[in-house]
């Protein structure tokens, strides 16, 4: 499973503006439904059902939210730095501003926790995460996300 | 018709231990052996471990993926 997989320069939001989660969500969702062609209040609330199972907000200012649609093709992420760090609830209470989202078909199974425990690899790298909340343009996210990958090696 | 008390009362040691059992699993902090790194253990309803991961993330979504709730001890 490698980062490149799940995105394309497309699916990164530089600066997304959100005062609450819900907000972030949508704007993750608004821009998984343009990539995917699906409505964004179906993915909206894959996203929101998934939240109130428990949080996604792994700590350290990340989150990865995430959820399964039947009508999504093939994994699909969406990474978005935002311009102020939010509350997500996050399991030690840090507000977050590093998101990285993720959509699988239903039938993904074993593919779709390998693309999550990937994720969550990759933004548990304190390193990672200093270079990406330095970082000013999508290029440089996109390029740290897939060179990232390529370096952690599994 | 027995109402639910009496359905609670008639509920066998058995019975009580497999309750939850196709729709719960308990996820439980622990520390990893190997290493002393933070890990997470997930449980069947009757205790029975059933996998161990490093992440709170992948247990809940291993859990999910498997039909199941998740339900954290602390």
């Amino acid at each position: 499973m490698e980062v490149t997989d799940l995105i394309t320069p497309e699916s990164v939001i530089l600066n997304l503006r959100a005062t609450s989660k819900k907000q972030a969500l949508q704007e993750l969702a608004q821009r998984a439904a343009k990539i995917t062609g699906l409505h964004e209040r179906a993915i909206f609330d894959v996203l929101l059902e998934r939240e109130k199972l428990g949080t996604t907000g792994v700590g350290a200012g990340v989150a990865i939210p995430h959820g399964k649609l039947d009508a999504v093709e093939t994994l699909c992420g969406v990474f978005a730095k935002l311009e102020k760090p939010i509350d997500f609830e996050a399991i030690d209470e840090r507000p977050v501003d590093l998101i990285f989202m993720l959509l699988a078909p239903e039938s993904a199974g074993a593919d779709h926790l390998k693309a999550l425990a990937r994720i969550s690899r990759l933004l548990r790298d304190e390193t990672i995460c200093t270079k990406l909340r330095g970082f000013d343009t999508v290029e440089a996210i996109y390029a740290l996300l897939i060179g990232a990958d390529e370096a952690g090696g599994s | 018709m027995i109402n639910k008390n009496e359905q609670l009362r008639r509920l066998s040691g058995d019975d009580f231990a497999s309750l939850g059992l196709q729709h719960v699993a308990y996820v439980r902090p622990i520390t990893i052996q190997a290493d002393g790194g933070q890990g997470y253990a997930i449980h069947a309803a009757d205790g029975t471990q059933l996998a161990v991961l490093d992440e709170l993330l992948l247990a809940h979504a291993a859990i999910l993926e498997n039909d199941m709730r998740p339900v954290s001890l602390h």
